[in-house]
């Protein structure tokens, strides 16, 4: 329950005069947190190659997968619990979803959530095969409208290899 | 939470527009906060890819996505601070009081507040790549206001400390007319920027560096 304090009442030329400065900043944001939490840019934080590999590979695996079940971001967020900004995050490749994420994308497609945990880095066994594949993944497959034969191919090759 | 009334301008009439400074505002509500804006943050994304705007001109911000790391920020939150204001959380702003120090004048090494984290809701962005306006105007300023008068009432004579993103860079260093301290590596290269008590009174009397 709040409590309301009415002191201090602020200055509207003041806040008039703020506001205008404000207006022509293209941004307030303070990042000590973002960076305390890892969620700084990507720009800023550059990825190792093996993780690139695997934001790519599972951004892929998430953009075809949907593409291929002909779902919506927002069809699929809601089916994998994700929010759609977490969704368009995940396919963007630039990032390396949180094993909360992975979690819920294992939910809905039919791949085994530790070995998704395994070719996102988040265990520190590194298995060989899996990085491979994410790598022939990532690279076999290119962003359009309808999948080719070759992401059809390049997607079941993925989706077996990540499967129980 | 406690609260006490303030103003925002709504960009779109000029007109001052009532809202409420909640303080004490805790890790559910910021996971709430973070709920309602990630919808937004998702339109913008979707307006910036439509528009073929290149990442590097994205807002800075546009990916954090704090419901994730509740659990974290149970640990790290100390105060939170929260503008509402036409049924929605307009900004919010968290603080630490302990931990952190002065590095510049006269009062080098004693404490300051440190303002963790601020964000105003994805509407109030200014993005001409999208031709977005924001709907409401002078959020950054009241909450870093807030942040001095918690400072005043910690007797840390107004003296507050925060790492901007570049893109806030000019907010902090023009409009606040806060120092620029160093580019901190211990922040990933975000740039240090500190009111002494001074620039802190000079702030809150008339508005910054004009």
């Amino acid at each position: 329950m709040s409590t309301m304090n009415t002191s201090n009442p602020i200055d509207r030329e003041w806040l008039r005069r703020m506001a205008d400065a404000e207006e022509q900043c293209p941004s307030i944001s303070v990042g000590g947190l973002a960076v305390d939490l890892g969620m700084l840019s990507p720009e800023r934080r550059p990825m190792a190659l093996a993780a690139v590999n695997a934001a790519v590979a599972l951004a892929k695996l998430v953009e075809l997968w949907r593409r291929q079940h002909r779902l919506t971001v927002e069809e699929f967020a809601k089916r994998a619990n994700l929010t759609e900004a977490e969704v368009v995050g995940l396919e963007s490749g630039e990032i390396v979803p949180e094993p909360r994420a992975l979690f819920q994308v294992s939910q809905v497609i039919p791949v085994s959530y530790d070995k998704l945990m395994h070719v996102a880095g988040h265990v520190r066994q590194r298995d060989e095969r899996l990085s491979n594949g994410a790598v022939r993944f990532a690279a076999r497959s290119e962003s359009m409208e309808k999948l080719t034969l070759q992401e059809e191919e390049a997607l079941h090759d993925f989706v077996n290899l990540l499967a129980q | 939470m406690s609260a006490r009334p303030i103003e925002l301008i709504r960009k779109a009439t000029r007109d001052f527009v009532p809202g409420i400074l909640h303080s004490e505002l805790r890790v559910q509500e910021l996971v709430l906060v973070e709920r309602r804006w990630a919808v937004e943050r998702a339109r913008v994304m979707a307006a910036l890819l439509g528009a073929g705007v290149p990442r590097p001109q994205w807002p800075e911000s546009l990916h954090w996505d704090w419901s994730s790391k509740a659990s974290e920020l149970q640990l790290l939150m100390a105060s939170g601070f929260g503008v509402w204001c036409d049924e929605d959380w307009q900004g919010v702003m968290l603080t630490k009081t302990v931990g952190y120090s002065a590095a510049l004048g006269q009062d080098e090494g004693k404490p300051v507040v440190y303002v963790d984290f601020v964000e105003s809701a994805p509407w109030n962005w200014t993005i001409r790549a999208i031709e977005q306006e924001p709907r409401f105007k002078g959020i950054g300023s009241l909450l870093i206001r807030e942040a001095i008068e918690q400072s005043l009432k910690e007797e840390f004579h107004g003296r507050v400390g925060l790492h901007a993103l570049p893109q806030a860079e000019s907010f902090y260093g023009k409009v606040c007319g806060m120092t620029m301290v160093k580019a901190d590596q211990d922040k990933q290269g975000l740039v240090y920027f500190e009111f002494t008590r001074q620039q802190a009174e000079q702030f809150r009397s008339a508005g910054g560096k004009r």
